[in-house]
């Protein structure tokens, strides 16, 4: 099932992205104009981090692990003014983690 | 035109996506080391980066695997977020004025990252403006971005299998990079649009449902806040 939410997944996103090349159809400038297709990529993200990181900070202070949860945001905080990377900031957190666990 | 020609516009294309791919490593590799977390072998996600091409419905897809949100609403909030896809078409097809099978594999290409570079491009010089540039630069960039999130499944995998310890310290890669992208997609004007999102999502997780945290989050965008405020 997963497999088919992946190929159907990317069968749509490659559909948004060839049907411009294909369609010559005034419809889709109005589509694509709609307001709230601007604001809902930010939004998503909001929701997935909220969703992500309420349990899993529950979890770690629960387990009084605090510490390295608020090291680990301050690094990636830090990583993104010094870089403004995605990828880098979170490479910058697990190496950070790896040094905290004395690994 | 010359086989020569077609090989130095592809060439072109290529070179001209080395920033993509040099952004694209560090992310990928953090995905892919997202992705062995929740089990997904190098090969696998390799494949999963390689059919979807999106880091966005991607870290959605991890997001809501991990939160148990069920598939068919993942697969809707992806179909959602792809929509904006549209609008890069859109800006860039009056300049692609090549056969439609090329623009078929260009757009196969087309993320966030390369419609910036190409729209740069037909802005400034209209000497790219050719079907093979855009193919070089969609298709390397698909090629850092499918390399990247095996080499970080093949990282995360072996690494978790060395210690607990390290498998600790990957677990937060994943809410690190939602950290960061959002960081990154922060826009001043659409701030109470964010916020009503975060009292939702951690209401809805807080009521006992989390799997529908993310849709009931994702509501938010609807509300347009100038037109409240006026």
């Amino acid at each position: 099932m997963i497999w088919l939410a992946i190929i159907l997944i990317g069968a749509f996103t490659y559909f948004t992205r060839a049907l411009p090349f294909i369609s010559k159809s005034k419809w889709l400038d109005r589509a694509a104009g709609a307001p709230w297709l601007d604001r809902l990529g930010p939004v998503l993200l909001v929701s997935m981090l909220v969703a992500i990181i309420l349990p899993y900070a529950g979890e770690q202070i629960v387990l009084g692990l605090y510490k390295p949860l608020v090291i680990g945001i301050l690094v990636v905080l830090l990583a993104l003014k010094i870089k403004p990377n995605a990828g880098l900031a979170t490479l910058a957190d697990i190496l950070c983690g790896c040094v905290f666990l004395g690994i | 035109m010359s086989q020569s020609l077609q090989i130095r516009r592809f060439g072109q294309g290529v070179f001209d996506a080395i920033p993509i791919m040099i952004g694209y490593l560090p992310a990928a590799i953090a995905v892919g080391a997202a992705a062995a977390q929740l089990g997904f072998t190098p090969n696998e996600s390799a494949l999963w980066s390689l059919i979807m091409f999106s880091g966005a419905n991607q870290v959605l897809f991890l997001s809501g695997l991990q939160s148990g949100t069920s598939l068919i609403v993942l697969i809707f909030l992806s179909c959602l977020a792809s929509l904006r896809h549209l609008l890069y078409g859109l800006a860039l097809r009056k300049y692609i004025q090549t056969r439609l099978s090329l623009r078929l594999w260009f757009a196969y290409g087309l993320t966030d990252e390369v419609f910036a570079i190409a729209s740069a491009a037909t802005d400034e010089t209209k000497r790219h403006a050719h079907g093979l540039w855009y193919v070089g630069l969609g298709m390397s960039a698909l090629g850092a971005w499918v390399i990247g999130t095996w080499i970080g499944a093949m990282i995360g995998a072996s690494l978790s299998e060395r210690s607990t310890s390290m498998a600790n310290a990957l677990n937060f890669a994943l809410p690190a990079l939602f950290i960061a992208l959002v960081w990154l997609s922060f826009r001043k004007a659409i701030l109470p649009n964010l916020l009503l999102a975060a009292v939702l999502t951690s209401g809805t997780i807080l009521l006992g449902y989390p799997s529908l945290a993310v849709p009931i989050g994702a509501l938010a965008a609807l509300v347009n806040f100038k037109d409240l405020q006026q």
